[in-house]
């Protein structure tokens, strides 16, 4: 059966020429979108040779909008990948982990936080083990700014990266173990755009990226901020909350940091993808730092003393490539303002 | 969650080449006005060539508007009466009168070498020479360039090797390199310029960045005008009322979001932008509101391809036609989704920018 990603294309060429990691490991090592979602599966008997590039995809999607003809490239990458079965090492840890304990990463919270209130914070997997600062402070700003956040005793992965996997049964598990503590939450909010997707589209809990949540619950007003320290930042465009959650998370984010005395925001001549999704942090670490310091790079040209990004799994991969402070967004901002717990 | 409402004199559904002068011009005469943009236009993936109808004034004042826009924004276009010749990465000549001086390679230049770059697939020195080999006087003479730095990470350390390769290996005197990425400063040729001695020009070819560098200036003229772009929404519906259209929803990602408007112009391109789509029983509006027809259209064999490219929204008086046969008072297309607007060769954005420069005194009347 021919899919509409194959059936659609007009061999353009705008998903090869914008794809970032063709750009950065060029066509020799890396076939880009079209090839892997188009072509390969026509060619089946060529798949063999594909497998290794099918890993480099780290899932940023900026093919996406750059077909003229609107396909799901992306997906078509992931279901190739399921079809192909190459799961890597690091995809049969994280479904081994969540038999353990219902997460893709061993549960490590450092995070303190009520246990009860109005507004649930969903810290998830890499968030919970890998980014608890940023997690902390994301829960520290909202309870700054009055809310009654709090982070529920139990919770289990929301089944995202299981699902880019082809691991659907045991995402279902954990959707159905999640659905109670979830559907009993007046508000649900979470700094990470993978879960923010996920749980809305196959939990059907309406849940906010934090940026959403405090642009759009918390006036900035209620953000007090510490005396102004000059301070010059960039910021990076998370793919996952651009392409997925919405563009409109972007322009909150500029609004949030234009309200801080003393910060500048300077842009950096060079959008691209943090180079950690898509499981490529794990399973090619040295194509996920490359591709990190393209951005931490750009953004030091630009002259920023610290680059911004509003996605603990992007902080947690753009730290790999060192030389800049990376910090996440929310987590930055806790730190200039004035908490009035 | 749906996002805040916006509320603008006009929402513009596209943000192509056609949207974007159409929402300049409104802006310009102090209307608020909101784009809403898909995914990358034709504009960005044309090869940003412009041809004109001089004898048309609403294309002089077209020009007269934009070249100034251009250059403020850093970009120095020129407009040639003589359509100038550029170069597909095919090899093929064609004409256009909007000419950058990125590549204004005219007919009359024989003394021509093409540098290839190796790693930019955009541009094959040996077809080239080739292919303008047979239709010109002259061949121009291929070479190739390996370059050891990125002209996008390092342009300062590229132009000063590819300078210096030019001025010592290159005999002509014109050189005419494949289309430089798309951040590469505008400065750059210049540069490059200085350093060999040479006149350099870029090619340009479909697919890659002139179109791209028109799609920048097009909406940093109207950025600068206070009009909203918003980037990456769909449109998901319109509301008619009677025979006026209110309001429509957009998405942003998993969000929807309302637009208010006193006017309304579709300006959503023909089938490669998704405008229109394709169905088993040929080309129809994908929001299943508007009356789709045919052009007659002439030199395209193939009979699908004709009708496809021919087809688009039917318009009465400008105005749209709903599926029912009534026009609404304040809705407007432009572009190549209107019938009779889109070519198989393109004539260029020259026809559609003009229409729609022409276009927007008629939307403010409707307001």
């Amino acid at each position: 059966m021919i899919s509409r990603t194959e059936d659609g294309c007009i061999k353009c060429g705008a998903c090869q020429a914008i794809c970032p990691v063709l750009r950065q490991e060029g066509c020799l090592s890396f076939p880009g979108p079209r090839r892997l979602a188009v072509e390969a599966p026509r060619f089946s008997r060529e798949l063999a040779s594909l497998s290794s590039p099918l890993q480099m995809c780290t899932s940023c999607a900026m093919c996406e909008p750059a077909c003229p003809s609107r396909l799901p490239l992306t997906e078509a990458v992931m279901r190739m990948r399921v079809r192909y079965g190459a799961r890597s090492e690091g995809g049969e840890r994280m479904i081994s982990n969540a038999r353990r304990y219902g997460r893709t990463i061993a549960p490590a919270s450092g995070v303190r936080a009520p246990e009860e209130g109005s507004v649930l914070f969903f810290p998830g997997c890499v968030g919970d083990a890998r980014a608890s600062s940023s997690v902390q402070g994301a829960v520290d700003l909202l309870l700054a700014s009055g809310d009654r956040a709090f982070v529920p005793e139990q919770w289990y992965c929301c089944g995202s990266p299981l699902e880019k996997i082809g691991a659907h049964d045991e995402a279902k598990r954990l959707r159905d173990m999640n659905a109670p503590t979830l559907e009993d939450a007046e508000e649900v909010v979470t700094a990470c755009p993978g879960c923010a997707v996920q749980l809305r589209k196959a939990s059907s809990v309406d849940a906010l990226h934090v940026l959403e949540h405090l642009y759009e619950s918390i006036t900035p007003s209620r953000l007090r901020w510490r005396s102004p320290r000059p301070i010059t930042v960039a910021l990076h465009s998370p793919c996952h909350l651009v392409r997925s959650v919405g563009p409109h998370t972007m322009d909150y984010a500029r609004e949030l940091l234009a309200s801080v005395p003393g910060l500048r925001v300077v842009e950096m001549d060079d959008e691209g993808c943090c180079g950690g999704g898509g499981g490529v942090a794990s399973a090619l670490p040295e194509l996920a730092t490359k591709m990190a310091r393209r951005r931490t790079d750009s953004a030091a040209r630009a002259g920023a003393e610290v680059l911004l990004a509003p996605c603990p799994f992007c902080v947690v991969n753009l730290e790999r490539a060192g030389g800049l402070e990376v910090r996440e967004l929310t987590a930055f901002l806790a730190t200039l303002s004035e908490h009035r717990r | 969650m749906s996002l805040p409402d916006v509320d603008a004199d006009v929402l513009v559904a596209g943000g192509g080449a056609a949207g974007l002068v159409v929402a300049t011009r409104l802006a310009l005469d102090g209307r608020s006005v909101a784009v809403a943009s898909s995914a990358t236009p034709a504009t960005s993936l044309s090869t940003g060539r412009v041809l004109l109808d001089h004898d048309d004034p609403g294309a002089e004042e077209w020009a007269s508007f934009f070249l100034a826009q251009f250059r403020r924004q850093g970009a120095h276009y020129v407009m040639s009466k003589r359509p100038a010749v550029a170069m597909t990465n095919l090899g093929t000549g064609m004409k256009q009168s909007l000419t950058s001086p990125l590549f204004d390679w005219t007919s009359k230049d024989r003394d021509v070498a093409v540098v290839g770059l190796v790693g930019n697939g955009d541009l094959d020195p040996d077809l080239v020479s080739l292919e303008m080999g047979r239709s010109r006087r002259a061949k121009p003479r291929p070479y190739w360039f390996s370059p050891s730095f990125s002209p996008e990470l390092d342009p300062g350390g590229f132009a000063e090797e590819l300078g210096g390769a030019l001025m010592n290996d290159v005999a002509e005197g014109t050189v005419v390199l494949p289309p430089l990425p798309h951040s590469t400063p505008y400065g750059f040729l210049a540069e490059l310029r200085k350093r060999s001695g040479k006149k350099v020009v870029e090619a340009a070819t479909p697919l890659s960045w002139p179109g791209r560098r028109l799609q920048t200036l097009l909406e940093g003229t109207a950025e600068r005008l206070g009009v909203q772009v918003l980037r990456d929404r769909r449109l998901l519906s319109i509301d008619v009322n009677g025979r006026e259209a209110d309001r429509a929803f957009l998405s942003s990602g998993v969000r929807t979001q309302r637009v208010t408007f006193n006017g309304l112009v579709l300006a959503t391109g023909n089938v490669v932008s998704g405008g229109l789509a394709v169905s088993g029983r040929g080309v129809v509006d994908p929001l299943g509101l508007f009356r789709v027809s045919s052009a007659r259209a002439s030199g395209i064999s193939s009979g699908q391809l004709r009708a496809t490219l021919s087809s688009g929204l039917v318009t009465r008086r400008g105005k749209a036609v709903t599926t029912n046969g009534v026009s609404l008072r304040n809705v407007f297309a432009v572009g190549s989704l209107l019938r009779g607007m889109s070519y198989p060769l393109g004539r260029g954005l020259g026809d559609v920018m003009v229409h729609a420069w022409e276009t927007a005194p008629a939307v403010e009347e409707a307001l």
